[in-house]
């Protein structure tokens, strides 16, 4: 059994970024279908991570976008309970090379306009005197908020879905076709096709092989993280934090639990430079609960709920991968956002709807193209491109 | 053909109340039928989605006692057969451990910041 079916825009992918874009199309008067490959609605990265807007030390490129993120997550809140809480957000030093390496940011993040301001461990104690005596130094930005990312992605798709957006799920886009040179349908393994003027491709690492098949190729890798959930204990902090280098993360839910999750790239345990293709075994969730009892002595008796996992999408550059591509008008792109993607899912959608729309977007994307490292393709091939990465992310 | 995770199309009607709607189904979270029964009518068609969206069996007891009556809900309102409808995903450690606990691995392993 197959069917055709025709909207305004086709959305490839339910995450944050597919469902935030189709909402602020469907708000434009768009008809929009949205295609996952999942049974349930974003069921990828979006409702997996830790609902951290980590803004301090994010890709230059990015940037200008996170600071969009600042009124159009305020503007989504009023609509989806988001639980957008704009609190500020804290980077740890546990030695000066760390601090040297975050204090690169300093005069870039100022001239952005975001409140930045160092401070000794002793400082940050005053503020949070849980934080262990081994951290020499932090910085803390004002902008930084945290959000309930469960409730954010699915309170876009049912907003979206009352504004008209057709949802199907358990739907894997297979290919895209494309009729005298411009995009025109998404097709699945159900055998169903989908037609429209526009489609968008935001199916996070599954983007570089649906691109594939209309011979566009981005340097999209996949890489695995771990995350888990405490019980709920009473307030420690508001403040998101992170380590110098964002191997590990954390924050305390409005609900009092707390999050921690990271890429175990500390003590011995392999920075994200080190990294093999993936690192899943039974180690990594005990490493995680050592990091944040060192962090948090006063933790070591919180019990630890549920633990869980997902597949990042990496750019080389660790940055996200915009815009209608050169190649096939009509197909545009959002995915690479590098496992930091879901504090920007919301402006990186609005500035996607805007040029879909054929508006000046909200922020200057001009840094974050798709097809930025389209000279260097030949390098983003073979066993060893976690080096070939490195090197140009060290650039 | 109604299947596990399709029809979410939007009705338009408005949410209809109904008497038992404040019994308690997930006692950890406090969650009730009520608030079940309006996050399927919201569009939350899967027990993934019931869950993410509102934390039923998110808590300390990871969903013993409210797995069974949250599947009856999405059967009954969706009408779809309880066969269809599968339950909890397990997610370690399926029992609470204290952070000492989980950590407390040998020398070698290494870890911690
Ligand atoms: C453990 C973990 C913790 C994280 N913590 C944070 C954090 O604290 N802060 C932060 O900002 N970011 C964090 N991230 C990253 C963040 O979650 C992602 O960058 C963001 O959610 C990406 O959104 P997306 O919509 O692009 O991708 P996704 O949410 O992954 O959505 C892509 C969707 O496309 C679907 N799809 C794929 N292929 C196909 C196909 N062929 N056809 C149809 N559909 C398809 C997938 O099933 C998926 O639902 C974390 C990620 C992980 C895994």
């Amino acid at each position: 059994m197959s069917t055709k079916m025709k909207a305004d825009v086709v959305v490839i992918g339910s995450g944050a970024v597919g469902s935030a874009t189709a909402y602020f199309l469907a708000k434009e008067g768009k008809k929009v279908i949205v295609l996952e490959k999942g049974h349930s609605i974003g069921c990828g990265q979006s409702c997996r991570n830790g609902g951290m807007n980590k803004i301090d030390g994010r890709g230059l490129g990015e940037l200008p976008i996170a600071i969009y993120g600042l009124k159009c997550w305020k503007d989504l809140s009023q609509d989806v309970d988001t639980e957008y809480v704009e609190k500020g957000g804290i980077r740890i030093a546990l030695d000066d090379e760390q601090q040297e390496y975050m204090e690169r940011f300093l005069p870039f993040g100022k001239e952005a306009g975001l409140h930045l301001q160092s401070m000794t461990g002793d400082q940050l104690r005053e503020k949070i005197p849980e934080f262990s005596p081994r951290i020499t130094g932090a910085i803390y930005c004002q902008e930084e908020s945290k959000m309930n990312p469960l409730k954010t992605t699915l309170g876009i798709y049912s907003a979206a879905r009352r504004l008209g957006v057709t949802y199907v799920s358990g739907e894997e886009v297979c290919a895209l076709h494309t009729r005298q040179g411009r995009i025109y349908a998404a097709e699945t393994k159900n055998g169903n096709l989908y037609e429209a003027d526009q489609i968008l491709v935001a199916a996070a690492y599954g983007s570089r092989q649906i691109l594939n098949t209309v011979g566009i190729d981005l340097p999209l890798y996949s890489y695995y993280e771990e995350i888990f959930v405490t019980e709920k204990i009473p307030k420690i902090l508001d403040q998101m934090f992170v380590s110098a280098k964002v191997t590990y993360y954390g924050e305390q839910q409005e609900n009092g639990t707390i999050l921690f999750g990271g890429a175990s790239g500390f003590g011995n345990y392999p920075n994200r430079e080190w990294y093999p293709d993936s690192y899943q075994d039974r180690k990594r969730l005990p490493a995680e609960a050592r990091a944040l009892v060192d962090l948090f002595p006063c933790l070591a008796d919180t019990r630890v709920v549920r633990g869980w996992g997902g597949w990042m999408d990496i750019s080389p550059d660790d940055s996200m991968m915009l815009g209608e591509t050169v190649e096939i008008p009509g197909l545009f792109v959002a995915c690479g956002f590098s496992g930091h993607g879901f504090g920007v899912s919301v402006p990186a959608a609005k500035v996607t709807s805007e040029i879909m729309c054929g508006k000046k977007p909200g922020a200057d994307i001009s840094h974050v193209m798709y097809d930025r490292f389209s000279k260097h393709m030949d390098m983003f091939t073979g066993a060893d491109r976690n080096h070939l990465i490195n090197d140009i992310q060290k650039k | 053909m109604k299947t596990y995770g399709s029809d979410r199309g939007f009705s338009g009607e408005a949410f209809v109340p109904k008497e038992d709607d404040d019994v308690i189904i997930c006692r950890c979270e406090e969650i009730t039928r009520g608030e079940i029964r309006k996050a399927i009518y919201d569009g939350m068609r899967t027990i993934s989605e019931i869950r993410r969206y509102l934390r039923p069996g998110m808590g300390p007891c990871q969903g013993m006692t409210c797995e069974r009556n949250v599947r009856g809900i999405l059967a009954r309102e969706t009408g779809l057969p309880l066969s269809q409808i599968p339950g909890y995903r397990p997610r370690s450690p399926q029992r609470p451990v204290t952070l000492a606990e989980l950590g407390n691995e040998s020398e070698e392993e290494g870890g911690g910041v």
